[in-house]
């Protein structure tokens, strides 16, 4: 039997299955949103973001004035890398 | 248009300072409400309704998570996709009005929360114009951090700003969802939603700001802060990617282990208990990377205490997003659901993970904002760290014991089928651990006293730094 849609009710029971149609908004959104993430991680891939797993690791230790040799990680550990 | 050459720093001490001052404030009344389960006199019925725990819970609950928690991801963030972009904030009046506009908004909640101004939704009490204007605050914030990566000097986006970005998305999504209500004055509505429809797009919302707000935010201060303590690199930028993606995929769907054995149907209550059982690989998976990140250097651990708040509160993060899947499990959940072993459980992760992440981060970051290196009293800061780690402790273990107690308590029945307990006597079988958990959040809370202290002492006679936005190190490797 055919159930029309009317609103966000909760559980409805009048000659149809009982039913939980906030489902029908949550579902179809979470899919969407599987492939909106898809889709821009599809873009991170083509924009090159993850062709180097390694460097942007160790650049982020690398942005202060170089006046301080203390804040200046492991240069040997930067060099083998190389 | 001259390009700007020096950081935004402003508006990231701004919101720093204030992440201490109203971790202090929602922790005060979260040690207030835990003492009036103890001492009920502490309601303060005789001067009005206004301090009843009732009352008083939402606020204790908003001021933590929106104002302490809030704060502090707004100074990361704004710290963080600065400092790897290699350039300003983008419309920085913009986040200018993020910082005044979110003060506004934790001070309504305060005035509105205590007169029982509330749509009664948990995490989302506030009351229709303050949901506005959240939603004002929070299109100014995405703008202003997006619009950073897009005029950013690096060609890779790190993997924190990924974290960070996701939150701002997500957060803004569940929101509006969440806070869909028919507006009936000024200052009551009614929710879009009712009965099961409303609690399931409660719990989708409350689980994925849990999710997205509680874990992935912090995650991203995670893989900066702890990096640059360490003075490592994080210890395997792959499997940080790796978390991310893994992480976002799935935790759409974990919330309905919230409405176990509740009118929602059964398979969306199981659907829930698969997918958070899911969530334990990335979750130990970004434990386990943020932790080896010390690998080679654990002496640091020894006597860095910014570094033992961080990998602590990795610890936690870990144990409870063990304990977490475990709970959503339908037969153990039977027992925890409504008993104090569910409050444990949350604290653990807001205490242990999201506070002290947090507390670890701003104590690297608000001596640099004032061209520092160190915190005044390093002392303190050990101090803080102890204190802090056996209020966590009292708290939780009392709580772990009184939860499987009450559980055990409520289910038990006698030979003809009657109840062995009736509920009162649960609830005076658990005033002692409330008192050890009272302790413990008094404990807590004094180790964020002595933050303030700390942070005080730090930036008195100090200079706010204008600090130069270096040129990105070339991409040699």
């Amino acid at each position: 039997m055919h159930c029309a849609y009317s609103g966000f009710r909760s559980i409805r029971n009048k000659g149809c299955e009982v039913e939980l149609e906030i489902l029908y908004l949550l579902i179809p959104l979470s899919l969407v949103l599987v492939v909106v993430i898809g889709v821009v991680f599809w873009w991170a891939v083509k924009r090159g973001q993850f062709d180097d797993l390694e460097g942007p690791a160790y650049q982020i230790l690398f942005d202060e004035e170089p006046t301080k040799p203390e804040s200046r990680p492991d240069a040997a550990a930067r060099e083998t890398k190389k | 248009m001259e390009a700007q050459t020096t950081y935004n720093y402003k508006v990231v001490r701004q919101f720093a300072i204030m992440a201490v001052i109203w971790g202090i404030v929602g922790m005060a009344v979260g040690v207030l409400i835990a003492s009036q389960l103890v001492w009920p006199q502490l309601n303060f019925t005789e001067l009005g309704e206004w301090f009843h725990f009732g009352r008083l819970r939402p606020l204790h609950t908003n001021a933590v998570i929106f104002a302490f928690g809030g704060c502090a991801l707004f100074a990361t963030s704004y710290y963080v996709v600065q400092r790897t972009c290699h350039t300003s904030l983008f419309a920085p009046a913009l986040a200018t009005f993020t910082f005044w506009g979110w003060q506004v908004v934790i001070l309504l909640a305060a005035i509105t929360l205590p007169l029982g101004i509330t749509t009664g939704k948990e995490y989302a009490e506030l009351e229709w114009p303050i949901d506005i204007l959240i939603t004002l605050i929070w299109v100014a914030y995405a703008i202003v951090f997006f619009g950073t990566i897009a005029k950013r000097k690096t060609s890779h986006i790190y993997v924190a700003n990924w974290f960070y970005g996701s939150f701002i998305i997500a957060v803004a999504l569940l929101h509006i969802v969440n806070s869909g209500e028919m507006p009936v004055t000024l200052w009551k509505s009614y929710s879009l939603y009712a009965g099961a429809a409303d609690a399931m797009v409660q719990w989708w919302y409350g689980h994925n700001a849990v999710g997205f707000y509680l874990t992935a935010a912090f995650l991203g201060m995670m893989y900066y802060f702890v990096p640059k303590q360490a003075g490592r690199p994080v210890y395997s930028y792959r499997l940080s990617v790796v978390h991310f993606w893994a992480l976002i995929f799935t935790y759409m769907w974990a919330g309905p282990h919230h409405l176990h054995y509740t009118a929602l149907p059964d398979w969306t209550q199981s659907l829930g208990m698969i997918f958070s059982l899911i969530l334990l690989a990335p979750s130990w998976g970004g434990m386990i990377n943020g932790i080896m990140t010390l690998s080679g250097v654990w002496y640091k651990l020894r006597d860095d205490p910014i570094l033992k708040f961080l990998i602590v509160s990795l610890s936690f993060y870990g144990m409870s997003t063990f304990e977490g899947p475990m709970m959503s499990v339908k037969t153990v959940n039977a027992l925890s659901h409504y008993t104090d072993w569910t409050v444990g459980h949350v604290h653990s992760g807001a205490l242990g993970w999201v506070g002290m992440v947090s507390i670890g981060s701003l104590y690297y970051l608000i001596p640099r904002l004032y061209g520092k290196t160190e915190m005044w009293s390093k002392e303190l800061v050990t101090l803080h760290f102890w204190i802090a780690t056996i209020g966590i402790v009292l708290y939780i273990a009392s709580m772990w014991i009184s939860g499987v107690m009450q559980g055990l308590m409520w289910r038990a029945t006698n030979a003809d089928g009657t109840l062995t307990y009736a509920f009162i006597e649960s609830v005076k079988a658990s005033y002692p651990f409330w008192a050890i958990r009272a302790l413990g959040g008094l404990l807590y809370v004094s180790g964020m006293v002595i933050m303030l202290y700390n942070v005080v002492k730090t930036i008195a006679g100090a200079q706010p730094v204008e600090e130069r936005i270096l040129p990105a190190p070339a991409a040699a490797h």
